[in-house]
């Protein structure tokens, strides 16, 4: 599945998850949290997404299970919490360096200036080649390569990749 | 009050459908943007753990390459070391010879005494049980 296909049956509902999700989670925070990471697990499987004949059920169900898992770890953790307090001072948090990584690289992906981050996101995103992308941007390959460098040194030089 | 889970496990499908399709509830603006942001970095972040991966066989493979020179070359070496099996000079040939059944026959000796001693030690358990085999 491509990244068009993948923004046309799947991210077009985006808004619908992210209702469920808040009603659920009751936190805009968590609420955007686990659409996002839906989402994510969504692409890394859209190899077999194309099976699906209706995604904004599919979408909903997945969110709802993703929020479900959330409540119980989290209704888990407070009694660990609870528990562990009593016994020592260690925190019984997993770790979550990985997590927090990855929310440093999305976090520097947005921050980005427009043109890289859209030369960045049709490459990554979308797959295209950089004469797709010269196509439809009316950029060169050569500014659509220093672009996208810039963009992928920018991350790094957050030392998180 | 947090919702119950089961609860929300339970709802029908239509029921939640109908709450994601009430425009009401406002969304952020910046929802798709950063869902593609957070798509575009688990695609970079994959990318470096392949690289990783990549950079961990290149070297195993050098390292079993490198392993592999330094046998071959042992046993070049040993080869080398070994005396020549062809002579120009008859006498010479000869004295190699003699060197060399020598050299079996010390080997050996030490080989046929332990043979015989075990032969020895058979004989004396077959006799062992032969005794308990009859008594029976």
């Amino acid at each position: 599945m491509t990244g068009e296909e993948f923004a046309d049956r799947f991210l077009v509902y985006s808004d619908s998850f992210y209702r469920v999700a808040l009603y659920i989670l009751e936190s805009d925070a968590d609420a955007k949290d686990a659409v996002q990471e839906m989402y994510v697990r969504l692409w890394k499987a859209r190899d077999t997404l194309s099976a699906v004949k209706n995604p904004k059920s599919y979408g909903i169900v997945m969110v709802r299970n993703l929020c479900l898992d959330k409540l119980r770890s989290s209704s888990y953790r407070n009694t660990e919490l609870l528990r562990t307090d009593m016994m020592s001072e260690e925190t019984p948090y997993e770790d979550i360096s990985g997590k927090e990584r990855f929310r440093e690289v999305a976090k520097a992906i947005s921050g980005l200036p427009e043109r890289e981050r859209t030369v960045l996101l049709m490459k990554v995103f979308d797959g295209l080649t950089y004469d797709e992308i010269s196509e439809r941007t009316g950029m060169s390959n050569l500014t659509l390569r220093v672009l996208l460098s810039n963009a992928r040194r920018k991350i790094r030089k957050l030392k998180i990749v | 009050m947090a919702k119950n889970e089961y609860d929300i496990a339970k709802m029908p499908l239509p029921e939640l459908e109908k709450m994601g399709d009430d425009a009401s509830v406002i969304v952020p603006a910046d929802l798709k943007e950063d869902i593609l942001s957070e798509i575009a970095a688990s695609e970079i972040l994959s990318e470096k753990s392949v690289e990783t991966v990549e950079r961990h066989h290149r070297r195993f493979v050098l390292g079993f390459c490198a392993a592999a020179a330094v046998t071959v070359l042992f046993f070049v070496m040993d080869d080398m070391g070994r005396p020549k099996d062809t002579f120009d000079d008859p006498l010479t040939a000869y004295v190699e010879l003699e060197r060399t059944f020598q050299y079996i026959s010390d080997k050996m000796r030490p080989g046929v005494e332990k043979v015989d001693e075990l032969s020895r030690v058979i004989e004396k358990s077959g006799a062992v049980l032969g005794k308990v085999t009859d008594n029976r």
